[in-house]
């Protein structure tokens, strides 16, 4: 639904990532780059981020 | 034994350690990832969750938040309380998580815990306790892990075809003076390439014995420096307690 706080595997906190990453991204950064700049080195980290897909605004429409 | 700092991989510290067995180095690792206590969220009372997400879901989330230790005034099984208050619209985040002690606080303030409609509202209070990693990874106080360094020897076989120097991925072998050498065995990760690409069967890399590159990211809560003494301490009344045992027997 949104970003887990931390990542599955390795117990890293990666969800205040992103955000930032999402931003950058969108602006054109390349994502590697991204994820290197926001320290997270670790491919377990990685996936955590480059791999999510917030769902809560869909929710956030159906909620009375 | 000795220790030394060397350059971090993002923000894991690493240090060479030389002079130490496994046995011991991997005692390190594995207590400071399930014995030494630190704080984290264990029971959340709702009163107010207008949000899409279950009361259930968002106190795991709040549970999985690092929060920064005081390991000198909170012993294992101390608790204390954290209040969280808001009004949408607008994300919440782990940084509006009030804290009663001012000593503690969240690690990371940009933590995503939920996001708020117009009028939603949240307010909870959560009650943190010590405890240690071997309950739930939310008390893990370390992200740890060590290797050994990579000693390279070569043969009188060999004839300097270079082919190991074109086969390691990471370029770290080099030729010296009509020798094959290893410029740096602490990055070397011992994949054995050059080991296999040799066709005279002269080259062989094998892991030190004694000497060791140990790896600590912290989850958040503690320091480093703090991670490694705590676990020390963990292992020394251990120790202390085997000792009062065996001599129960003499």
């Amino acid at each position: 639904m949104m970003v887990p706080v931390r990542c599955f595997s390795c117990g890293k906190a990666i969800g205040q990532a992103y955000e930032e990453f999402l931003e950058r991204v969108k602006k054109g950064e390349k994502a590697e780059k991204v994820l290197d700049d926001l320290k997270i080195t670790r491919y377990c980290c990685r996936r955590m981020i480059f791999s999510q897909a917030d769902l809560i605004d869909d929710f956030m429409k159906y909620n009375v | 034994m000795n220790m030394k700092k060397i350059a971090p991989i993002g923000n894991s510290e690493r240090f060479f350690v030389t002079g130490t067995t496994p046995a011991l180095i991997n005692a390190i690792r594995r207590i400071s990832m399930n014995s030494v206590p630190v704080l984290a969220i264990e029971t959340v009372s709702f009163y107010d969750n207008d949000s899409v997400m279950f009361d259930e879901m968002v106190a795991h989330r709040l549970a999985m938040i690092p929060l920064k230790t005081d390991s000198k005034s909170y012993k294992q099984g101390d608790s204390m309380k954290l209040l969280l208050e808001k009004e949408g619209p607008g994300t919440v985040y782990s940084g509006d998580l009030e804290s009663t002690d001012p000593k503690i606080e969240v690690s990371d303030k940009k933590i995503p815990i939920v996001k708020l409609k117009k009028g939603d509202k949240i307010k909870l209070e959560a009650t943190a306790i010590m405890e240690t990693g071997r309950e739930h990874v939310k008390w893990q106080s370390a992200i740890i892990g060590f290797k050994q360094t990579a000693a390279l020897t070569t043969t009188k076989d060999c004839n300097l075809c270079k082919e190991c120097i074109k086969a390691c991925p990471k370029g770290l072998i080099e030729e010296k003076s009509g020798k094959i050498i290893l410029k740096d065995s602490i990055e070397c990760t011992l994949c054995g390439e050059c080991r296999d690409v040799c066709k005279k069967n002269a080259l062989e890399i094998l892991p030190e014995k004694d000497s060791f590159v140990l790896s600590i990211e912290s989850t958040g809560s503690l320091s480093t420096a703090e991670i490694i003494k705590n676990s020390i301490e963990v292992l020394e009344a251990k120790v202390n307690d085997f000792k009062k045992e065996v001599k129960k027997l003499s």
